[in-house]
């Protein structure tokens, strides 16, 4: 006869109840006051919207319109980033957007992050790289409205933990996920992931009034590291009275920064340092760059 | 620092802790096993493992399927962690699929118990803090109660119905798609 549970274990299985049958939620509430309950409990509904880790999908889909798992992927945190497919490095990317290309979808459950790519021309996904937190110490989140970077071959998210942020790393050619940590003092979310006038990774943080830029370089012992490169006076080159919101965004390709004041919002040329205040008003949440148009009838010759 | 904190980790992957059952039964286990459950991590990082870690929530039979788990997925882990060794702050391991399947046999082979030991297990992995472990067990109870009625739910695990029949009677008709 199996032992009894206490409630929150119990709370636990009903938790991995599939979301999308709430048949099994309907039934489950039917076998006794306790387990009705618990399904019955705020908590309990808020839980079950949360992600928790799930088994894993076991086959990809194909389609770009089917990622694959919707059901499970819906408790996932995700962010994912368009790429151009083509192989030659001839690309520069600035109209390329009728070209081949890629899709990067990356995801989490609580201690693992998923990746599968979507490719136009094969016209499905690929298998999915998997790779788990060890040891198993924290939440890994990814928040889908923030900016990746390409630097080299790979692409760099964000990932937010309960007590700090770390960047996932994929190299699009080796299919390889890895961890970075960031320097110790900047475990911070209020970070840009930017990259470097050599095409290295990078990233930049507000401190007061200073924007500190740091990029990965070779230290040493042959390691990878992080060295602060730069660092840019904010209270000098913008105007005297403004005061900052801390947040910025950068546009790669042109090494742009995006501060948001409370006057606006003003853009800092990285190589010239000059700056511009591009909009009067404060009330920005976020800045998405774009590096070209779609238009088709404009750029393709053949439909002239 | 960094080949100092490798070397560090290396000679804690050797060292053997005692766990002892609620029936005393003894086992030596590696430290890397042992602190896949966060439980026995924070004695350890406490210092208070001389002399064996009593665990009398326990017993002997659930506390060796328990440390098979940890072995297996701490192996896994180890030997990722090797092939991974020269990122230097690598703290998330590439799994490739074969080592994947393998973990998940393993799981499968694992979850072949009676519901009994199943419920044992769920205890355990939870006192322990073992969250591989809970997830498993507690999606294995899920999955076994996907797609039954309520009454085969509560013949699986023993459940008294204490709804009243008008509680019920009203619950069923307010959800009568969830039954047809």
């Amino acid at each position: 006869m199996p032992p009894p549970l206490m409630d929150e274990l119990v709370e636990e299985f009903l938790l991995r109840l599939p979301p999308e049958d709430p048949v099994s939620l309907i039934r489950a509430s039917l076998v006794c006051k306790r387990w009705r309950r618990i399904l019955a409990d705020r908590g309990f509904r808020r839980r079950f919207l949360e992600p928790v880790p799930r088994a894993p999908p076991n086959s990809p889909d194909s389609g770009l319109h089917s990622p694959p798992q919707d059901s499970e992927r819906s408790r996932l945190t995700w962010n994912a980033a368009v790429l151009c497919a083509s192989s030659s490095s001839d690309c520069i990317h600035l109209d390329c957007r009728r070209g081949p290309f890629l899709v990067v979808l990356m995801s989490t459950s609580i201690h693992e992050v998923f990746v599968e790519v979507y490719s136009s021309e094969a016209g499905t996904w690929s298998r999915r790289v998997h790779a788990v937190q060890y040891p198993p110490y924290d939440r890994v989140c990814l928040l889908p409205a923030e900016p990746n970077t390409l630097a080299g071959s790979a692409l760099h998210f964000k990932v937010h933990m309960s007590m700090s942020t770390g960047i996932i790393k994929y190299n699009v050619g080796t299919r390889r996920i890895d961890y970075l940590n960031l320097p110790s003092d900047c475990y911070s979310s209020r970070l840009q992931l930017t990259t470097t006038e050599h095409g290295g990774l990078g990233f930049a943080k507000l401190e007061g009034s200073r924007l500190h830029l740091w990029s990965r370089e070779d230290g040493p012992d042959g390691h990878l590291g992080w060295a602060q490169s730069r660092v840019i006076q904010l209270d000098k080159v913008l105007p005297a009275s403004t005061c900052l919101i801390p947040m910025a965004g950068f546009v790669h390709g042109i090494a742009a920064f995006f501060i948001r004041t409370h006057d606006g919002l003003f853009s800092i040329d990285l190589k010239s340092g000059q700056v511009k205040k591009v909009y009067e008003n404060s009330r920005i949440a976020d800045v998405i760059p774009y590096m070209s148009f779609y238009t088709p009838a404009a750029l393709d010759p053949r439909s002239e | 620092m960094a080949s100092a904190g490798s070397g560090d980790e290396k000679a804690a992957a050797a060292a053997m802790i005692t766990l002892i059952s609620s029936d005393n039964e003894k086992f030596e286990v590696t430290e890397a096993t042992a602190t896949l459950s966060q439980t026995i991590r924070h004695m350890i990082e406490d210092g208070c493992t001389d002399g064996g870690v009593p665990l009398p929530n326990v017993t002997s039979k659930i506390l060796a399927r328990v440390i098979e788990y940890c072995k297996k997925h701490a192996t896994a882990a180890a030997g990722e962690e090797g092939s991974s060794s020269s990122f230097s702050d690598a703290a998330f391991l590439e799994v490739d699929r074969a080592f994947l399947e393998e973990l998940e046999e393993f799981d499968d082979a694992f979850l072949e118990v009676d519901r009994a030991t199943l419920f044992d297990l769920i205890l355990a992995a939870n006192y322990l803090d073992i969250k591989g472990l809970l997830n498993l067990t507690c999606q294995k109870v899920a999955d076994s109660v996907k797609g039954k009625t309520p009454e085969q739910i509560r013949e699986m695990y023993n459940i008294v119905n204490d709804l009243t029949p008008e509680e019920e009677a009203e619950i069923r008709r307010e959800t009568q798609w969830a039954f047809e």
